[in-house]
């Protein structure tokens, strides 16, 4: 609730800026300090049919087609060079689950982070602190601005089966193929579980230093943090750093490329310290390759994302360490139709590497999963749209093998 | 300093409206005898700069530091003008082509103000994307996304007011002001305005700057006169 007050109390303070634009509420950021403390803000209300299937999880209460999303930003400049940034997110979860958790409001820091311009004029950032990830595209995109859909791609908001924990066993990982949703281990005693890791966490970021170089036709950032791109933390959990860069370029102005990869300790030393050797010994990582494009030409946007992950896998019943791969790709394009219609659509594909199981059979450690999504969007004002948006999704394996899902979302920010 | 939401917008379109009425009244009435014009001249005077930028959290190069780079031309914010057509006098417009670049993403400058069935170009100096657009019922367009160097352009055949986004860029915003008589002037960089060629006579002269409400003075002007105005705004919230 205090986060709800802070909320309004910006919103208050911002009202007499309605003059001008004849808007109700504010349509430009909130400044202070005479610039030097500005405040901006977001919120997304999505709310559409229960994701029985579990195929836009944001966490077990959350996803989302049925969340209402608020976020803070602000940046307080210290000096011309030197900044604080910070964004902290409220999410709200829309539709009651069962098993009910009791986490349906979730306040985070998104990013709090220091900038600091080391050369003035020069377009290199240092960054420390709770920073914005180097790797691939979607999640550099301010989520709800940009993303012209409700679902986020597959390889940045699907709960795969891998978890930091161990796996008790190779038969135990595939029992649980299209269960990311709930990992249970062991899972002939575990009714409920937590829910598994994405490719690449979109919602928090990971802890740690970096460096950002945004030329008009080069950009490059490198970074070193604490966790991995599927499981990011403030604080280590495993005395393992990772290391992610990207290196993109626009060789003209509608088209920009980039190349990602990221490599780190994934998982968490408590339980690798129940590893018996050789696997005590191996190092286990998650490592990761992306690359993105985007192309635009008039009222077309197509943009196009694969990422790759492997994560070293040990088991605690001895099995051999297995490298478990996944792939995902998407390709999204927006269509601007009249100054306030638009159109967009997303093809997305999550596939995974066959292990083979104690019986000998040849089966993907997770269930590959496929989806369409379509959206029209409607401009109400400038910071104000309305989307529509329909999403099929089909896998492999699990309880649910289809489901559609239809919503709407409301956007808003200043 | 309390007021209603949607009255600074209403109150300058009514007054860009009214002079469409009196142009209208004006070519259905007799020639005039040939009278000498005056000049409105004068200042304007606002405590805080020009709207800030959005921080974005993702993408460190895209600081709000960049805002206080401003140019000279990037600091015509304010719009000075009669609000109604004199009565007797015919349209003559004195800007019927203007230019609004795009420049270190931003509008430059942030204000033109063009006559009735004027054009506008949007020229794309940055080395990146920009698109264009307006919801506005004046007149909505949309540009598309296009490169350096080229440039595009929108007629506008209706009086008002027309805000100009970037579709790309949620910062950058900027306001075309279409008036059915010649009697506006925008501000320099240093805050001063002039308005030629007004008719003797009492004349409402309206202020109009994106961070306040319009103000209003009225002002009798003699035949060859010069009349000097000073807007002088009190502090105001400092929020945009």
């Amino acid at each position: 609730m205090r986060f709800f007050a802070l909320v309004t109390a910006l919103v208050w303070l911002a009202a007499p800026a309605a003059r001008a634009d004849a808007d109700l509420l504010p349509s430009r950021p909130i400044t202070f300090g005479d610039g030097r403390v500005v405040f901006s803000g977001d919120v997304a209300l999505s709310f559409g049919t229960q994701d029985e299937g579990y195929f836009n999880l944001f966490d077990y209460s959350h996803d989302a087609f049925n969340v209402l999303t608020m976020s803070l930003s602000t940046e307080i400049r210290a000096t011309e060079r030197i900044s604080v940034v910070g964004r902290v997110t409220d999410e709200v979860a829309l539709r009651e689950r069962e098993p009910g958790p009791t986490d349906r409001h979730i306040i985070y820091p998104y990013a709090l982070y220091v900038r600091v311009q080391p050369a003035p004029g020069k377009p290199l950032y240092v960054l420390a602190g709770r920073i914005p990830p180097v790797f691939g595209a979607f999640a550099r995109r301010d989520y709800g601005e940009v993303n012209p859909l409700i679902g986020l791609p597959l390889a940045y908001g699907y709960a795969t089966t891998m978890r930091p924990e161990i796996a008790p066993s190779r038969r135990e990982l595939v029992l649980n193929r299209g269960g990311g949703w709930a990992v249970r281990y062991p899972r002939a005693t575990a009714t409920y579980g937590p829910q598994g890791v994405p490719l690449v966490s979109p919602r928090r970021w990971d802890a740690g230093v970096g460096g950002q170089w945004s030329g008009d036709r080069v950009e490059a950032g490198v970074a070193l943090t604490q966790g991995t791109l599927s499981d990011p933390h403030t604080h280590d959990n495993n005395d393992g750093k990772q290391l992610s860069g990207r290196f993109g370029v626009r060789p003209t102005p509608g088209l920009s490329v980039g190349v990602s990869g990221a490599r780190g300790e994934f998982v968490d030393e408590e339980y690798q310290a129940r590893l018996a050797e050789p696997a005590l010994s191996d190092t286990h990582r998650q490592q990761a390759f992306g690359v993105d494009g985007e192309y635009a030409r008039g009222h077309v946007v197509v943009r196009g994302e694969i990422v790759a992950s492997r994560w070293d896998t040990p088991f605690l019943n001895g099995d051999p360490t297995l490298r478990l791969e996944s792939l995902g790709t998407s390709i999204e394009t927006r269509l601007a139709l009249t100054p306030r219609w638009s159109f967009a659509v997303r093809g997305d594909r999550l596939g995974f590497s066959e292990v083979t199981t104690a019986t000998g059979v040849d089966v993907t450690w997770d269930a590959d999963v496929k989806r369409v999504e379509g959206a029209v969007g409607y401009m109400l004002r400038r910071n104000v749209r309305l989307k529509a948006s329909y999403q099929y999704n089909w896998r492999s394996g699990g309880r649910l093998r289809q489901d559609g899902l239809a919503g709407a979302q409301l956007l808003y920010w200043f | 300093m309390t007021t209603r939401p949607f009255a600074g917008s209403v109150l300058a379109l009514t007054a860009l409206v009214g002079a469409a009425a009196s142009l209208a009244a004006a070519r259905e009435a007799p020639p005039s005898a040939v009278v000498a014009t005056a000049v409105i001249r004068g200042s304007v005077t606002l405590p805080m700069s020009g709207p800030g930028r959005r921080p974005s959290v993702s993408r460190p190069g895209h600081t709000s530091a960049a805002d206080r780079q401003q140019d000279a031309v990037d600091r015509q914010t304010s719009v000075v003008y009669l609000e109604n057509m004199p009565r007797g006098m015919a349209g003559e417009f004195i800007e019927r082509h203007a230019r609004l670049d795009q420049r270190g993403e931003r509008f430059v400058p942030h204000i033109v103000a063009i006559g009735v069935g004027g054009t506008v170009d949007f020229p794309n100096s940055d080395p990146t994307f920009h698109n264009v657009f307006s919801l506005s019922d004046v007149r909505s367009f949309d540009l598309g996304r296009y490169a350096t160097g080229k440039s595009k352009s929108v007629k506008f055949d209706k009086p008002g007011i027309v805000r100009v986004f970037c579709d790309i860029h949620a910062h950058m915003s900027a306001f075309i002001f279409v008036f059915a008589h010649p009697y506006f002037s925008v501000t320099d960089a240093q805050g001063r305005f002039r308005i030629d060629g007004v008719p003797p006579g009492t004349h409402t002269l309206v202020l109009w700057n994106e961070t306040i409400d319009p103000e209003t003075r009225q002002v009798t002007v003699g035949e060859g006169g010069e009349v000097e105005v000073n807007f002088a705004v009190a502090a105001a919230p400092a929020v945009h």
